[in-house]
């Protein structure tokens, strides 16, 4: 039922895994749970027990123990979440991914976003790789990352909560006013992935929309360097102009492969 | 109503015996009132909000968004917190420990008509202009601090917020008089354990509730001062910061207590119908007593389990998640020993009996869908999806609907002195867990596939559109279930009128002292006689010689005629202080 899990994706399959541990955990003793249940209904109802036994028989009491090997099979389970939170949250801040992604020979990408009320802002560091400087550009609900890289996410908000979530990725952070918060992806093949808010934001919540594109290098090369070269950058107070969430755009077909780069025109469109 | 001792009783007035009584009988069944009719507003909104998921548009967004956050609202604290505890807990406690009313009789009633107030406010959040809060039942700012910014309903969100100050003042009132209660009341021979299982949940109810909404409270006026007055607790502007987080801390703190604060009561209902109806003594009371205060204990050192992905230090969710995977132990505990107290007995399969077990059911997959989200890394992918929903739907309305309903069938007769109609129980019992798993199941696989709450229209998305035909077998489901709550309104209030009379105090043969009362208890309880405990609360499959007589169990007290009345008691019957020999009475079984 889950989506299909991006390609590749490193805390995607951490999260898979712990999530398929858990799920494979509480199955087997719910029904092993609802098995005893029934059993017990039936074989101590009233027209085949017509008088209860005073005491619990010897097995019956020895049953007590079960509940340490329920705690027992909560730590089990939760084991390897904690080795999937320690990997995702607590080991991997940016030097530790910087230094993966050059020894993977992998890119390394990073990048702010903005979430205000039912729109995505992404912005870009331009040239110089630093946030805050003249050569920053900013898309709107359209977020452009290159194949085989790590993607580190700076996350905030402008006016109430919100949580990105991609869920293909299995990636989800809030994104709170006045404060950074971070996540983290590995892109690996060229794919276009939706990208929602999980957090209730205001009343178009459920459209707050934006759509994740992983591009091929040379694509992603071709586009930065049209980025750069005199394109304005765009300042997040302006953001409102996209109008974001104003119209359902559904359609993935504005590609980027036609002209090789697009302008911000075409990224506001979508 | 009528009185046992009605000939000679002294009579109230209309106003003070049916609306402003301190009987805690009447505010009992004030509140237990109440609070269903409150569940049939809160189940029509689920319905209403449910219509548009099946079929987007039907709704605005933020008429949408106005039903879901009400629908959760009225649920938790306008229909669990009256049923459970201002109901069942005034109706029972004072019973069952054999008193004749609450410690504070008048606070009782304040409590009710605060309680009653607070839905007057509530109503009115709906009908002002601007219509009523949309921001969810969790009331997390930002977005519920600058309400004319962003949901354009100040009047709407500010009487919301008073509303449920004052709900929290009225079950404050009422938990303190329980505590009163239970701690100075109990009749000669009474032992803190021998207390019924039922009286323990609710007295810890009491104590959870009590040491858990101070921070609410205050989050909720530290709220209206940020809407009010402009303060920026949880506000960020461009020149001050608040932080969001901390709402989060301090409704989290009391949220996760909360839910403990209903599920104890609904446990306690649990115990008392599984101990009478399989005829088998509570396996392991003190243990079960125990597992209770240390749950009690647990759940104020969980609350951040809300908010793995809400900003909080990485290492400090490790510690919350393992508490919370360890709170599980005690109420594996509580679950095993209610299934060994099953196995081995005799079990009726009654009408209480079958929703009591259906509630056992569910609680265990209840508890079960807890661990992915108690569990960190899971819920980075389930936090805010419907996994949540379908998980906390399986706790919850199993405590709120479930549990209740199994009480109301099974002490209907003592305080209405009628019958609900016992094959329409059993009937309502199965239809209810068919629909209830038709509507609540479906949310895991939606939760699965990444579906996030709140949605108003899930077709913006592709990754989601493929599960629209869920929402619509999910609304199908609603529908049915509401159906068969609105017919059980009407069994309930005919049965209230018109219902078979009970003749015998004690239709389940059950021990607790509650049974030793006429049914309905006359005010005052216990007329000339006086309840005296001399066992346990659980003296089932007794063997010996009442055993050869075909009964199987042993009332917990006698009932023995007084010498002398108490001057209240001797008031009401008409003065007739000085009546009587010392007869003993035996205990009617």
């Amino acid at each position: 039922m889950r989506p299909d899990l991006a390609e590749g994706s490193e805390v995607g399959w951490l999260v898979d895994t712990a999530i398929d541990i858990v799920t494979i955990g509480i199955i087997v003793v719910g029904v092993l749970s609802f098995i005893i249940f029934i059993y017990a209904l039936i074989r101590y109802r009233r027209t085949r027990q017509p008088f209860a036994l005073r005491e619990a028989p010897v097995w019956l009491r020895r049953i007590v123990y079960l509940d340490i090997a329920v705690l027992l099979f909560d730590l089990t389970l939760l084991s390897f979440n904690l080795y999937a939170w320690h990997e995702i949250m607590i080991d991997a801040d940016d030097q530790y991914l910087l230094r993966k992604a050059q020894e993977e020979g992998a890119g390394f990408v990073r990048v702010q976003v903005v979430g205000r009320q039912f729109f995505w802002a992404f912005i870009y560091p331009g040239a110089d790789q630093t946030f805050g400087t003249t050569d920053d550009y900013t898309t709107g609900n359209i977020m452009i990352v290159p194949e085989n890289s790590y993607v580190v996410v700076d996350l905030t908000a402008k006016d109430v909560l919100h949580s990105f979530f991609i869920p293909e990725f299995r990636v989800k952070y809030d994104a709170i006013p006045g404060q950074r918060t971070r996540v983290w992806f590995k892109t690996t093949e060229p794919g276009t992935y939706e990208i929602a808010c999980a957090e209730l934001c205001g009343d178009k919540h459920y459209d707050m929309r934006a759509v994740l594109r992983v591009v091929s290098q040379e694509e992603w090369e071709a586009w930065v360097a049209r980025r750069s070269n005199g394109v304005p950058g765009i300042v997040s107070g302006t953001l409102h102009a996209f109008g974001g969430g104003e119209h359902r755009q559904k359609s993935f077909s504005s590609s980027l492969s036609h002209s090789g780069s697009v302008s911000v025109q075409e990224l506001s469109a979508n | 109503m009528s009185a046992a001792s009605s000939a000679h009783a002294h009579e109230l007035s209309f106003w003070r015996k049916y609306i402003f009584s301190t009987d805690h009988k009447v505010i009992g069944k004030q509140y237990l009132l109440t609070g269903l009719f409150m569940a049939l507003i809160g189940g029509a909104f689920a319905l209403i909000f449910r219509w548009n998921l099946a079929n987007p548009g039907t709704l605005t967004d933020k008429q949408y968004l106005m039903f879901v956050t009400y629908h959760g609202s009225i649920m938790f604290f306008w229909v669990a917190m009256p049923i459970l505890l201002g109901g069942f807990g005034n109706l029972l406690i004072p019973l069952m420990i054999g008193a004749r009313d609450m410690a504070f009789p008048v606070l009782n009633m304040l409590s009710y008509w605060t309680f009653f107030l607070s839905v007057v406010l509530l109503v009115a959040s709906l009908l002002v202009p601007g219509g009523g809060f949309s921001g969810g039942w969790t009331l997390y700012p930002p977005l519920s601090a600058i309400p004319d910014l962003y949901m354009g309903a100040e009047p709407g969100t500010i009487l919301l917020l008073l509303a449920l100050a004052l709900e929290f003042a009225s079950m404050l009132m009422g938990g303190i008089n329980y505590v009163a209660t239970v701690f100075t009341m109990r009749v000669k021979g009474l032992t803190f354990f021998r207390l019924p299982y039922f009286v323990w949940m609710q007295i810890l109810a009491a104590f959870l509730f009590m040491l858990s909404v101070t921070p609410l409270i205050a989050a909720v006026f530290l709220l209206l001062m940020d809407i009010l007055l402009g303060t920026h607790f949880f506000r960020v502007t461009a020149e001050q910061a608040g932080s969001p987080v901390l709402f989060q801390h301090l409704f989290w703190f009391f949220g996760h207590p909360e839910v403990y604060v209903i599920l104890f009561p609904a446990l306690g209902i649990l115990a008392e119908i599984f101990t009478s109806q399989a005829r088998r003594p509570l396996f392991g009371y003190r243990t079960l007593v125990w597992a209770g205060i240390i749950a009690g204990i647990l759940s104020f050192l969980v609350w951040a389990h809300h908010q793995f992905v809400a900003g909080i230090n990485p290492y400090s969710a490790i510690g919350f998640s393992i508490l919370t995977v360890i709170i599980s132990v005690p109420f594996s505990l509580m679950l095993i020993y209610f299934g060994i107290t099953l196995a081995g007995g005799s079990i009726r399969f009654s009408a209480p009996m079958i929703w009591a077990l259906g509630a056992y059911a569910m609680f265990i997959i209840g508890g079960l869908t807890g661990l992915p989200l108690g569990a960190l890394t899971s819920d980075i992918y389930f936090h805010d999806t419907y996994y949540v929903v379908a998980h906390f739907h399986y706790t919850v309305f199993t405590i709120v609907i479930l549990s209740s309903i199994a009480g109301i069938y099974y002490w209907f007769p003592k305080f209405f002195g009628r019958k609900l109609p016992e094959r329409f129980g059993k009937w309502h019992a199965i239809l209810t867990l068919i629909f209830y798993n038709g509507f609540a199941f479906p949310a895991f696989f939606l939760g699965m596939a990444g579906h996030p709450r709140r949605y108003a229209d899930i077709l913006a998305y592709n990754y989601l559109e493929e599960f629209q035909w869920v929402h619509q077998l999910m609304t199908i489901s609603t529908i049915l279930l509401f159906a068969v709550q609105i017919v059980f309104a009407f069994v309930f209030i005919r049965s209230i009128f018109a219902g078979e009379q009970v003749t015998d105090p004690n239709p389940w043969r059950a021990t607790t002292l509650e049974w030793l009362a006429p049914s309905p208890p006359p005010h005052l309880n216990w007329g000339d006689t006086q309840p005296v405990v001399e066992h346990g609360p659980y003296e089932y499959a007794v063997n010996g010689e009442l055993a050869k007589q075909g009964i199987d169990f042993l009332p917990q007290g006698k009932l023995y005629r007084l010498q002398k009345l108490p001057e209240e008691v001797a008031h009401h019957l008409g003065g007739k202080g000085e009546q009587s020999e010392s007869e003993v009475e035996k205990a009617t079984s």
